[in-house]
């Protein structure tokens, strides 16, 4: 299922909604999880990853913590105070875009729907 | 998962390598990616996941990640900063920044000019210049350990937080030459009441204390989570 585009512009809340479940997660492990939960159908591929794992540890939102893990040297990302505060606001801004998109996909469900 | 020989250590070391950076914090994300993705994989599928790794972690896409981490560094530390100095104006703090206008401006009444500039640029100076060696020492014991880890594949490693620290330390060096050296060279400073010479020395001054005092809050806030 080739949804690149779709993820895209959710990426950001993929990432912090699942920083709030896991304390603290490296790049791969982000991957792997989302790749797990979706039973393979969403794959984040790097070049999406890492930019946007950067972008909100550059917005503070993001805190970085650097462990030596057996052979190598490994950077954890963990949600900052305000990391947490805007879990809250994007995934509210995200299922009200899915309830929008479903209205007009399905122009039958009435305003006030909720998923 | 299985741990990876040695010799598939280096065929990563090498595949990275050829990716020609030098950021110490994209090389060990990368590193990492490719080490902990080939774990999952048996020895004989190896070649053929490294090849898929390298297909993704292409030369441009590496240098782009480099690139707009260093930008996202720089605003990072300058925002820091600027918030460590807004915080000097809330209440208590502002008293501390009344004590030293208080001081300067003693000082710039009470000294000959000889150790008006000792005191009032000379100290701040010497101490930014300090500070600047410092934060380079306890970057390259970080980065010895990063260095180790990558072998000798990968040269010139360098860390992109601490060269953007860097910049931003020893900037009031800049602008010593610039207001200070300048004007002098040019004789732009002849004819000038001492009045506004003073009151210029003590701005000056004054911006040279905040900085170096909130550059050295930033270092202390980035060192627990950067590489510096």
């Amino acid at each position: 299922m080739s949804n690149n585009n779709l993820i895209k512009g959710s990426l950001q809340t993929i990432i912090l909604k699942l920083l709030e479940e896991n304390e603290k997660m490296y790049g791969y492990e982000i991957t792997q999880r989302v790749k797990e939960l979706t039973a393979g159908e969403i794959k984040i591929t790097e070049g999406a990853l890492y930019p946007a794992l950067h972008k909100l540890e550059a917005e503070g939102l993001l805190t970085t913590e650097i462990q030596q893990v057996d052979n190598r040297v490994r950077k954890y990302y963990s949600l900052t105070k305000d990391g947490q505060k805007e879990v809250t606001s994007k995934l509210s801004e995200l299922q009200g875009f899915v309830e929008n998109l479903q209205r007009i996909l399905n122009p039958e469900i009435k305003p006030g729907f909720n998923i | 998962m299985r741990q990876l020989s040695e010799q598939e250590l280096d065929q990563v070391k090498k595949a990275i390598s050829a990716k020609e950076l030098t950021s110490a914090e994209i090389l060990l994300e990368i590193y990492d990616h490719y080490v902990s993705h080939l774990e999952g994989f048996e020895s004989s599928r190896f070649e053929e996941q490294i090849n898929l790794l390298d297909e993704k972690w292409t030369i441009a896409y590496c240098k782009k990640l480099e690139y707009d981490l260093q930008k996202s560094t720089g605003k990072s530390i300058r925002n820091t900063q600027w918030k460590i100095i807004k915080s000097y104006f809330s209440w208590p703090r502002f008293l501390f920044n009344a004590t030293i206008l208080a001081l300067l401006t003693f000082t710039v009444n009470s000294f000959s000019f000889k150790n008006q500039i000792l005191l009032l640029f000379g100290l701040p100076l010497i101490y930014i210049a300090g500070f600047a060696l410092y934060v380079n020492f306890r970057n390259k014991e970080k980065l010895a350990i990063i260095k180790k880890i990558l072998g000798d594949k990968i040269n010139n490693v360098t860390s992109i937080a601490n060269s953007k620290l860097t910049v931003s330390i020893v900037l009031p060096l800049h602008f010593y030459n610039l207001f200070l050296n300048v004007p002098r060279m040019l004789g732009w400073t002849e004819g000038i009441p001492d009045l506004y010479l003073n009151l210029f020395s003590i701005i000056f001054c004054y911006a040279v204390i905040l900085h170096s005092l909130s550059i050295y809050e930033t270092w202390k806030v980035k060192f627990k989570t950067e590489l510096l």
